[in-house]
């Protein structure tokens, strides 16, 4: 599934943006991508081994038969739609395929301990717009991937969760000394990252602003450096990454929205819901939760643990 | 259905901008390809080996990272020019080494007896590549020519990935909304397949109107 | 036409072509040892010989479609030159009718006969197409003007790609082989524009295996075998007493048929 399309014959509407995390990463090496969330500072894999070790296993009450979560155990592995790009999220190191780290790859791998009582985890790297697709046609069981829980989206699948909560914020120049928020955003040039919530949220908020929307994180920090644009709107702890590897950008302001986070599941799948709800409410009870977040998002914000969402808070969940 | 209809204004406007684009560096291609056709078949060596390594160049390097190469790497050299444009020129000189090689390969259906005659009637050697061996050879590659031009029609949607809002650029902003990607994604795709259609049948039609009778 | 009509050469002027000492190698294959030829103004030479006896190089090199390796051409007196743009006006003033015609296959009869009139000589359209007309209505195939090469027959293809080779003034008309390509029935009217053109007094000099034409219009028959000129005479003594055994040879085999 992940393929670096060099077939210049075919439709390239899919694909297109999961192809370009590579190029972008190796095209535009300048000193903002030089230090990569997880260097030095990121979570030790004994860490996250001891994590995983110690993660809840369900009973085998739980697996009744016929259910999405029997056949998974059946199948011996866990399908999981999640990233490859996503710092802090789910980042593949490209010297170690097998090594995904971020908090949705640790979620993710707990996910697989819960059913088979070790990680076994098969990633498919969606691109955003396919997620639905994939759930409804049964490539992957579940996808962890910054899914923002909208009714519209529920309509076409079932969310369980949310199992973490972020808000957009804004990012200029480390010079500017202009836009201090969402608030100063009025006719200027904003950049986005292409499919995700700030493409509407932007709008919503200061209608008269110009939208710029890139493939991946790495290319918007360097088109907003390049002044292709006045902002770069993105999610809190992403920007807030990004300001920590590069001297160049600042977050300004607080988080003007609140997006949960939900995991994917095929529609109208409430048993499997249900299973993965008490999951969660598992590994907040156990810590794991916290570790999850210590050895990836932690590592870039100076705060506590923060509280997980209250499972079902949201609407569409 | 709706998802067409409540946003037909915002779907014309990116199909506009993809038809541009397909229309500019469709020319530009065109024009930029039969040049370096010239140049390669040109007695000057000089020439010839710098046609010959701009048509590999672009041959072998993927649209897509000369896209993020002129849209991330040209400003760093001082060189920024709005996305559109730039979306446009590298397409064009992409495109261009594609049309040049089809070209190429059309002047190979043109007799060394044609050649000969224009140069005995005291045709200069740019006389006769403009008046007998171009024309002819643009003649015998009209569908493959047209091919380039629908590969050119599909390239475009990569430049939804340096920020120009084109048809599959748009496309993705109204899924992030409806979350339908199977019907989007479908519009959009016939979409594209009649833009290839139309080009495929106006190749069509121009071949068997320039053919040449031999 | 009998031998007394043929317009006379004036022995005086000075050699419209001339060829002196040419030689030319194909690898290891010596096509053209030690050419000398001169041809007067006015006169029309018939080139005869077996296929691969350099004949149609020869005439081949005369507007340099192929290159010596040594001696000297001059055309007019003028030594030819090399390449570029003096080579082209050269080329200009010599008209040249290939054994497969040629025609460009893109443009309409007319348009192939004024091509060149309007891009060298830089006439307009509207006199380049007056004259274009009249040298069609020359050769019999006025009503074919705006047809295109692939739609006439091998003669009348023939006979346009002369009247486009008339449409520069040529002081010369090379003609190599113009008839070998064409069925029988179409050798006759082609040859019969030759034998008018040269009844006007063009200079021509005609490759040929043609010899009821050669001692009809020529003044001279040169006579080849393997890259060299064997013989040379008038028509009426090279046909009727060839001095070399190899000329006696080649015409007994043409006869024959």
């Amino acid at each position: 599934m992940f393929t670096l399309g060099s077939s210049r014959r075919r439709v390239a509407v899919f694909g297109a943006a999961v192809a370009v995390t590579a190029l972008a990463l190796s095209a535009c090496s300048t000193d903002s991508s030089s230090n990569v969330p997880g260097g030095d500072d990121a979570a030790d894999v004994t860490d996250v081994q001891a994590m995983l070790a110690g993660a809840p296993v369900a009973d085998d009450a739980l697996f009744t038969a016929g259910s999405t979560m029997e056949k998974i155990r059946e199948r011996g592995t866990l399908i999981v739609g999640e990233a490859l790009d996503a710092p802090l999220l789910s980042q593949q190191d490209p010297a170690n395929p097998d090594d995904v780290a971020g908090f949705d790859a640790y979620l993710a791998q707990l996910l697989s301990v819960y059913i088979f009582g070790e990680p076994s985890v098969e990633i498919v790297p969606p691109a955003s717009e396919t997620r639905e697709a994939l759930l409804q046609n049964g490539t992957v069981d579940v996808v962890f991937n910054t899914y923002t829980i909208t009714e519209e989206r529920a309509e076409q699948i079932t969310f369980a969760g949310p199992y973490f909560s972020s808000g957009l914020a804004v990012a200029v120049k480390a010079d500017n000394d202009e836009i201090k928020g969402i608030d100063d955003l009025g006719g200027k040039t904003v950049i986005v990252g292409a499919n995700t919530p700030a493409v509407l949220a932007v709008p919503e908020e200061q209608p008269t602003a110009e939208l710029v929307d890139f493939a991946t994180d790495p290319q918007a920090v360097q088109a907003l450096l390049q002044g292709r644009g006045d902002a770069y709107v993105q999610d809190y702890t992403l920007l807030a990454s990004n300001a920590a590897a590069n001297s160049d950008l600042k977050v300004v302001g607080q988080p003007f929205t609140a997006e949960p986070y939900g995991i994917g599941l095929g529609f109208g799948d409430t048993e499997f819901k249900d299973f993965i709800n008490n999951w969660l409410l598992e590994i907040q009870d156990g810590g794991q939760w916290g570790q999850a977040w210590t050895y990836s998002l932690g590592t870039v914000v100076e705060s506590e643990i923060p509280t997980p969402p209250t499972i079902g808070s949201v609407p569409g969940s | 259905m709706e998802i067409f209809t409540e946003n037909a204004g915002l779907l014309l406007d990116a199909i506009g901008t993809t038809l541009l684009m397909v229309l500019v560096a469709g020319v530009g291609s065109l024009i930029l390809g039969v040049l370096v056709t010239v140049a390669r078949v040109s007695p000057i060596p000089i020439l010839r080996r710098a046609a010959f390594l701009y048509v590999q160049f672009f041959i072998n390097v993927p649209l897509l990272a000369l896209l993020l190469l002129a849209v991330f790497a040209l400003p760093d050299a001082g060189l920024i020019l709005p996305l559109l444009p730039t979306a446009i020129i590298v397409l064009t000189v992409y495109e261009a080494a594609y049309v040049a090689e089809a070209v190429r390969s059309g002047i190979n259906t043109v007799s060394v007896g044609q050649i000969e005659a224009s140069r005995a009637l005291g045709l200069t050697l740019w006389q006769s590549l403009r008046l007998i061996v171009i024309p002819q050879s643009l003649r015998a590659v009209v569908q493959p020519l047209g091919n380039v031009m629908i590969a050119l029609a599909m390239n475009t949607a990569l430049a939804a990935v340096v920020g120009v809002v084109e048809l599959t650029s748009r496309v993705n902003k109204i899924n992030l909304v409806y979350a339908q990607p199977i019907e989007i994604f479908t519009g959009a795709g016939l979409a594209y397949m009649l833009i290839a259609l139309a080009i495929g049948l106006a190749a069509g039609r121009i071949e068997r109107k320039v053919a040449i009778l031999r | 036409m009998s031998e007394s009509d043929k317009p006379q050469t004036q022995a005086a002027t000075p050699a419209m072509v001339s060829l002196r000492a040419v030689d030319k190698h194909y690898g290891p294959l010596h096509v053209l040892q030690n050419i000398n030829l001169e041809v007067a103004e006015r006169e029309v030479v018939v080139v005869v010989g077996p296929s691969g006896s350099g004949k149609s190089t020869l005439c081949r090199t005369i507007n340099r479609l192929e290159t010596i390796d040594s001696g000297q051409i001059a055309l007019d007196g003028k030594p030819l030159p090399v390449e570029g743009a003096q080579l082209a006006q050269l080329r200009s003033e010599v008209g040249m009718v290939f054994q497969s015609f040629n025609l460009f296959a893109h443009l309409s009869i007319l348009e192939n006969i004024t091509l060149a009139p309007i891009n060298v000589l830089k006439m307009t359209k509207a006199d380049a197409k007056r004259e274009a007309l009249e040298l069609l209505a020359r050769v019999g195939i006025a009503d074919k003007a705006d047809q295109f090469p692939a739609q006439l027959s091998g003669g009348q293809q023939q006979r346009a790609a002369i009247a486009r080779a008339l449409a520069m003034h040529p002081k010369v008309m090379l003609f190599d082989e113009p008839t070998s390509a064409l069925d029988p029935e179409m050798v006759g009217e082609v040859l019969e524009v030759m034998t008018s053109l040269a009844a006007e007094g063009m200079t021509m000099v005609v490759v040929t295996h043609e010899m009821g034409f050669a001692r009809r219009a020529a003044h001279r028959v040169v006579f080849m075998d393997a890259g060299q000129i064997v013989e040379e005479n008038t028509p009426a003594e090279f046909f009727d007493h060839p001095e070399s055994e190899r000329a006696r040879t080649f015409l007994a085999s043409i006869l024959a048929h």
